[in-house]
Protein backbone atom coordinates (compact mmCIF):
# COMPACT_ATOMS: atom_id res chain seq x y z
CA UNK A 1 0.00 0.00 0.00
CA UNK A 2 2.72 2.42 1.01
CA UNK A 3 4.76 1.47 -2.02
CA UNK A 4 1.74 2.05 -4.24
CA UNK A 5 1.06 5.48 -2.74
CA UNK A 6 4.73 6.26 -3.10
CA UNK A 7 4.61 5.26 -6.78
CA UNK A 8 1.54 7.42 -7.33
CA UNK A 9 3.22 10.33 -5.57
CA UNK A 10 6.37 9.96 -7.64
CA UNK A 11 4.41 9.75 -10.87
CA UNK A 12 2.32 12.82 -10.00
CA UNK A 13 5.37 14.78 -9.00
CA UNK A 14 7.14 13.78 -12.21
CA UNK A 15 4.10 14.80 -14.22
CA UNK A 16 3.94 18.16 -12.44
CA UNK A 17 7.64 18.79 -13.04
CA UNK A 18 7.22 17.89 -16.70
CA UNK A 19 4.21 20.21 -16.95
CA UNK A 20 6.09 23.09 -15.35
CA UNK A 21 9.16 22.57 -17.48
CA UNK A 22 7.02 22.27 -20.60
CA UNK A 23 5.16 25.46 -19.70
CA UNK A 24 8.43 27.29 -19.07
CA UNK A 25 9.80 26.00 -22.33
CA UNK A 26 6.61 26.90 -24.15
CA UNK A 27 6.62 30.35 -22.60
CA UNK A 28 10.23 30.94 -23.63
CA UNK A 29 9.50 29.63 -27.12
CA UNK A 30 6.50 31.93 -27.42
CA UNK A 31 8.50 34.96 -26.29
CA UNK A 32 11.22 34.20 -28.84
CA UNK A 33 8.60 33.56 -31.49
CA UNK A 34 7.01 36.95 -30.80
CA UNK A 35 10.38 38.64 -31.09
CA UNK A 36 11.32 36.95 -34.35
CA UNK A 37 7.93 37.35 -36.06
CA UNK A 38 7.13 40.93 -35.08
CA UNK A 39 7.48 42.12 -38.66
CA UNK A 40 5.88 41.61 -42.04
CA UNK A 41 7.31 39.31 -44.72
CA UNK A 42 9.17 40.86 -47.62
CA UNK A 43 6.20 40.23 -49.92
CA UNK A 44 3.76 41.82 -47.52
CA UNK A 45 6.08 44.75 -46.94
CA UNK A 46 6.50 45.23 -50.68
CA UNK A 47 2.75 45.19 -51.30
CA UNK A 48 2.14 47.54 -48.37
CA UNK A 49 4.70 49.99 -49.78
CA UNK A 50 2.95 49.86 -53.16
CA UNK A 51 -0.39 50.93 -51.71
CA UNK A 52 0.96 53.55 -49.29
CA UNK A 53 0.50 56.45 -51.74
CA UNK A 54 -3.15 55.45 -52.10
CA UNK A 55 -3.62 55.14 -48.36
CA UNK A 56 -2.02 58.56 -47.89
CA UNK A 57 -4.70 60.12 -50.11
CA UNK A 58 -7.11 59.55 -47.21
CA UNK A 59 -5.18 61.69 -44.76
CA UNK A 60 -7.43 64.35 -43.28
CA UNK A 61 -7.13 67.36 -40.99
CA UNK A 62 -9.59 68.35 -38.27
CA UNK A 63 -11.32 71.66 -38.77
CA UNK A 64 -9.66 74.71 -37.21
CA UNK A 65 -12.82 75.44 -35.21
CA UNK A 66 -12.53 72.03 -33.51
CA UNK A 67 -9.01 72.85 -32.39
CA UNK A 68 -10.22 76.22 -31.11
CA UNK A 69 -12.99 74.57 -29.10
CA UNK A 70 -10.53 72.13 -27.56
CA UNK A 71 -8.16 74.93 -26.56
CA UNK A 72 -11.08 76.97 -25.18
CA UNK A 73 -12.20 73.98 -23.11
CA UNK A 74 -8.68 73.57 -21.78
CA UNK A 75 -8.37 77.24 -20.79
CA UNK A 76 -11.72 77.14 -19.01
CA UNK A 77 -11.00 73.87 -17.26
CA UNK A 78 -9.05 74.46 -14.11
CA UNK A 79 -6.42 72.02 -12.88
CA UNK A 80 -7.61 69.84 -9.99
CA UNK A 81 -5.63 70.49 -6.83
CA UNK B 1 9.97 79.11 -24.80
CA UNK B 2 10.14 77.10 -28.03
CA UNK B 3 7.70 74.22 -27.66
CA UNK B 4 8.50 72.61 -30.98
CA UNK B 5 11.86 71.48 -29.60
CA UNK B 6 10.25 69.68 -26.68
CA UNK B 7 9.38 65.99 -26.81
CA UNK B 8 5.87 64.79 -25.98
CA UNK B 9 6.71 63.92 -22.38
CA UNK B 10 8.13 67.39 -21.78
CA UNK B 11 5.09 69.01 -23.39
CA UNK B 12 2.75 66.99 -21.18
CA UNK B 13 4.71 68.09 -18.12
CA UNK B 14 4.58 71.72 -19.22
CA UNK B 15 0.86 71.48 -19.88
CA UNK B 16 0.17 69.97 -16.47
CA UNK B 17 2.21 72.82 -15.01
CA UNK B 18 -0.15 75.27 -16.68
CA UNK B 19 1.34 76.04 -20.10
CA UNK B 20 -1.61 75.96 -22.50
CA UNK B 21 0.72 76.45 -25.47
CA UNK B 22 2.15 72.99 -24.75
CA UNK B 23 -1.26 71.47 -25.53
CA UNK B 24 -1.43 73.53 -28.70
CA UNK B 25 1.91 72.05 -29.77
CA UNK B 26 0.78 68.49 -28.95
CA UNK B 27 -2.33 69.10 -31.03
CA UNK B 28 -0.36 70.53 -33.90
CA UNK B 29 2.04 67.60 -33.82
CA UNK B 30 -0.46 64.75 -33.64
CA UNK B 31 -3.83 65.99 -34.88
CA UNK B 32 -3.43 64.60 -38.39
CA UNK B 33 -2.68 61.05 -37.27
CA UNK B 34 -5.40 61.04 -34.63
CA UNK B 35 -8.07 62.63 -36.78
CA UNK B 36 -7.33 60.50 -39.84
CA UNK B 37 -7.39 57.31 -37.75
CA UNK B 38 -10.79 58.26 -36.38
CA UNK B 39 -12.08 59.30 -39.80
CA UNK B 40 -10.98 56.05 -41.44
CA UNK B 41 -12.88 54.08 -38.81
CA UNK B 42 -16.12 56.06 -38.90
CA UNK B 43 -16.01 57.36 -42.50
CA UNK B 44 -17.93 60.51 -41.60
CA UNK B 45 -16.09 63.83 -41.27
CA UNK B 46 -18.58 65.44 -38.90
CA UNK B 47 -18.67 62.40 -36.64
CA UNK B 48 -14.87 62.23 -36.74
CA UNK B 49 -14.71 65.88 -35.63
CA UNK B 50 -16.99 65.12 -32.66
CA UNK B 51 -15.02 62.07 -31.60
CA UNK B 52 -11.73 63.93 -32.04
CA UNK B 53 -13.01 66.71 -29.79
CA UNK B 54 -14.33 64.25 -27.19
CA UNK B 55 -10.98 62.46 -27.26
CA UNK B 56 -9.12 65.61 -26.33
CA UNK B 57 -11.64 66.57 -23.69
CA UNK B 58 -10.84 63.25 -22.03
CA UNK B 59 -7.12 63.92 -22.50
CA UNK B 60 -7.45 67.34 -20.88
CA UNK B 61 -9.53 66.01 -17.99
CA UNK B 62 -7.04 63.21 -17.31
CA UNK B 63 -3.98 65.41 -17.50
CA UNK B 64 -5.41 68.17 -15.34
CA UNK B 65 -6.65 65.75 -12.72
CA UNK B 66 -3.20 64.21 -12.37
CA UNK B 67 -4.31 60.75 -13.50
CA UNK B 68 -1.96 60.45 -16.50
CA UNK B 69 0.42 57.49 -16.45
CA UNK B 70 3.81 59.04 -17.04
CA UNK B 71 5.34 55.82 -18.28
CA UNK B 72 3.11 55.62 -21.33
CA UNK B 73 3.70 57.32 -24.68
CA UNK B 74 1.37 60.19 -25.40
CA UNK B 75 0.22 59.35 -28.95
CA UNK B 76 -0.67 55.67 -28.37
CA UNK B 77 -2.49 56.74 -25.21
CA UNK B 78 -4.57 59.30 -27.10
CA UNK B 79 -5.25 56.81 -29.91
CA UNK B 80 -6.45 54.29 -27.34
CA UNK B 81 -8.93 56.88 -26.02
CA UNK B 82 -10.07 57.65 -29.57
CA UNK B 83 -10.37 53.95 -30.39
CA UNK B 84 -12.53 53.32 -27.32
CA UNK B 85 -14.78 56.28 -28.16
CA UNK B 86 -15.28 54.90 -31.67
CA UNK B 87 -16.23 51.52 -30.22
CA UNK B 88 -18.63 53.22 -27.80
CA UNK B 89 -20.23 55.07 -30.70
CA UNK B 90 -20.79 51.92 -32.75
CA UNK B 91 -22.17 50.10 -29.74
CA UNK B 92 -24.72 52.86 -29.26
CA UNK B 93 -25.57 53.00 -32.92
CA UNK B 94 -25.48 49.20 -33.27
CA UNK B 95 -24.29 49.44 -36.78
CA UNK B 96 -21.25 48.79 -38.86
CA UNK B 97 -19.58 51.47 -40.98
CA UNK B 98 -21.37 52.04 -44.27
CA UNK B 99 -19.31 51.84 -47.42
CA UNK B 100 -19.57 55.08 -49.35
CA UNK B 101 -17.65 56.37 -52.28
CA UNK B 102 -19.23 59.78 -52.61
CA UNK B 103 -16.99 62.20 -50.76
CA UNK B 104 -14.77 63.40 -53.53
CA UNK B 105 -12.39 60.52 -54.28
CA UNK B 106 -10.93 61.22 -57.69
CA UNK B 107 -9.06 59.00 -60.16
CA UNK B 108 -5.38 59.91 -60.25
CA UNK B 109 -2.05 58.69 -61.41
CA UNK B 110 0.31 58.36 -58.47
CA UNK B 111 2.66 55.68 -59.75
CA UNK B 112 3.59 57.54 -62.89
CA UNK B 113 3.93 54.66 -65.35
CA UNK B 114 4.45 56.96 -68.33
CA UNK B 115 5.24 54.17 -70.77
CA UNK B 116 2.13 52.07 -70.11
CA UNK B 117 -0.70 51.73 -72.62
CA UNK B 118 -3.95 53.67 -72.26
CA UNK B 119 -5.72 50.41 -71.47
CA UNK B 120 -3.23 49.48 -68.73
CA UNK B 121 -3.50 52.95 -67.25
CA UNK B 122 -7.28 52.77 -67.12
CA UNK B 123 -7.14 49.35 -65.48
CA UNK B 124 -4.63 50.53 -62.88
CA UNK B 125 -6.56 53.72 -62.14
CA UNK B 126 -9.82 51.86 -61.66
CA UNK B 127 -8.09 49.29 -59.49
CA UNK B 128 -6.59 51.87 -57.18
CA UNK B 129 -9.79 53.86 -56.99
CA UNK B 130 -11.40 50.83 -55.44
CA UNK B 131 -8.74 50.46 -52.73
CA UNK B 132 -10.55 52.91 -50.52
CA UNK B 133 -13.79 50.91 -50.79
CA UNK B 134 -11.90 47.64 -50.36
CA UNK B 135 -10.45 48.78 -47.07
CA UNK B 136 -14.00 49.21 -45.78
CA UNK B 137 -14.77 45.65 -46.87
CA UNK B 138 -12.10 44.23 -44.57
CA UNK B 139 -13.23 42.60 -41.32
CA UNK B 140 -13.27 45.25 -38.62
CA UNK B 141 -10.30 43.82 -36.70
CA UNK B 142 -8.12 43.82 -39.80
CA UNK B 143 -9.21 47.30 -40.87
CA UNK B 144 -8.52 48.55 -37.36
CA UNK B 145 -4.94 47.26 -37.35
CA UNK B 146 -4.26 48.64 -40.83
CA UNK B 147 -5.58 52.06 -39.82
CA UNK B 148 -3.63 52.19 -36.56
CA UNK B 149 -0.46 51.01 -38.28
CA UNK B 150 -0.64 53.31 -41.27
CA UNK B 151 -2.45 56.43 -40.09
CA UNK B 152 -1.66 56.19 -36.38
CA UNK B 153 1.95 55.16 -37.06
CA UNK B 154 1.74 52.72 -34.15
CA UNK B 155 4.01 49.75 -33.57
CA UNK B 156 2.44 46.29 -33.45
CA UNK B 157 3.09 46.22 -29.72
CA UNK B 158 1.19 49.48 -29.25
CA UNK B 159 -1.65 48.19 -31.45
CA UNK B 160 -1.73 44.98 -29.42
CA UNK B 161 -1.97 46.98 -26.19
CA UNK B 162 -4.80 49.17 -27.47
CA UNK B 163 -6.82 46.27 -28.89
CA UNK B 164 -6.03 43.91 -25.99
CA UNK B 165 -4.52 41.14 -28.11
CA UNK B 166 -1.05 39.63 -28.42
CA UNK B 167 1.57 41.11 -30.72
CA UNK B 168 1.27 37.98 -32.86
CA UNK B 169 -2.46 38.48 -33.24
CA UNK B 170 -2.03 42.14 -34.21
CA UNK B 171 0.64 41.20 -36.72
CA UNK B 172 -1.48 38.37 -38.06
CA UNK B 173 -4.41 40.70 -38.59
CA UNK B 174 -2.19 43.09 -40.54
CA UNK B 175 -0.98 40.22 -42.72
CA UNK B 176 -4.54 39.09 -43.36
CA UNK B 177 -5.56 42.67 -44.15
CA UNK B 178 -2.80 43.04 -46.73
CA UNK B 179 -3.48 39.62 -48.17
CA UNK B 180 -7.19 40.35 -48.51
CA UNK B 181 -6.51 43.69 -50.14
CA UNK B 182 -4.08 42.09 -52.54
CA UNK B 183 -6.61 39.39 -53.50
CA UNK B 184 -9.38 41.94 -53.99
CA UNK B 185 -7.15 44.11 -56.15
CA UNK B 186 -6.00 41.16 -58.23
CA UNK B 187 -9.57 39.97 -58.72
CA UNK B 188 -10.71 43.43 -59.70
CA UNK B 189 -7.79 43.93 -62.09
CA UNK B 190 -8.43 40.56 -63.71
CA UNK B 191 -12.14 41.25 -64.16
CA UNK B 192 -11.37 44.63 -65.74
CA UNK B 193 -8.92 43.10 -68.20
CA UNK B 194 -11.38 40.40 -69.20
CA UNK B 195 -14.21 42.83 -69.97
Amino acid sequence: MQRRLSDIFIKKTALLMLQISTQDHYHLLLENLEESTSSLSQNDESFYNSIKPELNKEIREPHASTIERIMAYSKNHKKDI
Amino acid sequence: MIFQDKNDHELVELYIAGKEAALAELLRRHKTKIYTSIYMLVKDEFLAEDIFQDTFIKVINTLKSGRYNEEGKFLPWVLRIAHNLVIDFFRKEKRTPVITNGDGFDIFDVLGFYDESIEDKMVREQTHKDLKAMIQLLPSEQKEVLIMRHYGDMSFKEIADVTNVSINTALGRMRYALNNLRKMLQTKELSLKLT
